[in-house]
């Protein structure tokens, strides 16, 4: 026995971590898993946040020194900016006011009000940045699971994911491209309905469109409500390319999420208030 | 001593692939410096103390990711057993060879972890993870000579 051990300890004791592996592969997704988890987040998060924030005020220097050399003319196109938005709001207020007596007139109520919440990325997954992330808002400031994560991007504002997993702190996203997130989604022009499943890249797979559904890239891909985590309406991606499924049942897509999951800073984390 | 010094390389290594990083992917890929640490130990110290660090190395990285436990802490074991065969036979300080050494290191154990992945989830290999397997390699490859120089510098304070 001894001298199997010496001749061969190096392969027992692999045997012995693979054995472990498996049985920790094998182990359900319980609260005792999930404590040795949040041990590592609570040992690691406070270092993510510092780290995180010392490369935000870097880049933010950075940042500002190129800011500097385009202020004036910025300044001028924001003033007139800033006129054109007054004027604006001068009609949406109008607009509104007739919206609230229309209402009023069809006592039409509506179901639900949305409030939202700012918070910063902390970090994201040690091997791949389109699966998860970690945000600095947690169960201390009323963050729940489920709860819908959207992004500002380059002037866009899109779906980035939804909330899994709550620590008093800081919150885990899933991100939409992650391949364990499915969502529904319709086609903005002609209604048609799909899932939308992460390809743990910029893309996200579309399955079961309809055989006659009328689609074509360009085509504008927003939540379609159904499923009761997302509410209807949100700004998912772009249709880039259609195609037969290999079943000849249904057809197929490649969309773009409108914004890009990887890069994301901050986030607006929209949650529900049901009246 | 030694042994705490790895541990902490491990830390911070997790802290720079989940923050600096995060923001410098290319194709989504993140340099994995907690296998450019296992493949150098291995090299030195040999299967044993490669496969032991290849464990605690992957396990820390799967508490942090939202997959199963116990895969990549299984893929990094193996890596570390494969890659102490080249104890005494690699020349410590060629930087290239190492390079080549962990670029190949790289995709078999990314494919190794798609691999598990596939087997244990409902994970299915997608032909752009293979981009993200050789981007990576290519990430870390090119790292890992910097790594190579932190890591000796740890064995050189600890003599």
């Amino acid at each position: 026995m001894s001298y199997l051990w010496v001749k061969y300890k190096e392969s027992i004791v692999l045997i012995f971590l693979v054995i472990l592996g498996l049985v920790l592969i094998g182990s359900p997704f319980n609260k005792q898993v999930q404590s040795v988890r949040a041990f590592f987040y609570y040992l690691l998060i406070p270092a993510q946040k510092i780290s995180n924030e010392m490369l935000q005020d870097n880049s933010r220097l950075a940042k500002n020194i190129l800011s500097l050399i385009t202020l004036r003319e910025e300044n001028l196109n924001l003033q007139e900016e800033n006129y054109r938005l007054k004027s604006q709001i001068l009609q949406a207020q109008e607009a509104l006011f007739e919206n609230k007596q229309l209402e009023n007139l069809l006592a039409y109520k509506k179901e639900s009000v949305y409030y939202s919440q700012l918070a910063r990325v902390i970090s994201g997954e040690p091997e791949n940045c389109y699966t998860s992330i970690w945000v600095d808002k947690g169960s201390v400031d009323a963050i729940a699971v489920n709860m819908v994560v959207l992004a500002y991007q380059r002037g866009l504002i899109g779906l980035a994911g939804r909330i899994i997993e709550v620590l008093p702190q800081s919150s885990r996203v899933l991100l939409i491209t992650d391949q364990q997130s499915e969502l529904r989604v319709i086609n903005e022009r002609a209604r048609y309905e799909s899932v939308a499943q992460g390809e743990n890249n910029l893309s996200l797979r579309l399955r079961y469109f309809l055989n006659e559904a009328d689609i074509q890239p360009g085509d504008i891909l927003v939540t379609s409500g159904k499923g009761g985590i997302f509410p209807p309406g949100l700004k998912v991606g772009t249709l880039f390319k259609t195609f037969q499924e290999e079943d000849k049942l249904f057809k197929g897509g490649i969309a773009q999420p409108e914004i890009n999951p990887g890069l994301l800073e901050e986030v607006l984390i929209l949650s529900t208030v049901r009246r | 001593m030694l042994n705490s010094y790895i541990l902490l390389s491990f830390i911070i290594s997790l802290l720079l692939e989940t923050t600096v990083f995060s923001r410098l992917s290319i194709y989504g890929a993140k340099p994995d410096f907690t296998l450019i640490i296992i493949v150098l130990i291995a090299v030195k110290k040999g299967s044993m103390t490669g496969q032991i660090f290849g464990f605690i190395g992957g396990l820390m990285q799967d508490c942090l990711s939202y997959g199963v436990l116990g895969g990549q802490a299984m893929v990094k074991a193996i890596t570390g057993f494969g890659s102490g065969f080249l104890k005494n036979k690699l020349e410590e300080n060629n930087l290239l060879l190492i390079m080549i050494l962990v670029f190949v290191v790289t995709i078999a154990s990314g494919f190794l972890g798609s691999l598990a992945k596939a087997f244990f989830t409902a994970y299915s290999f997608l032909s752009q993870e293979v981009v993200r397997i050789v981007v990576s390699a290519g990430y870390n490859a090119f790292l890992s000579p910097f790594v190579a120089l932190v890591v000796k510098k740890i064995y050189s304070a600890n003599k």
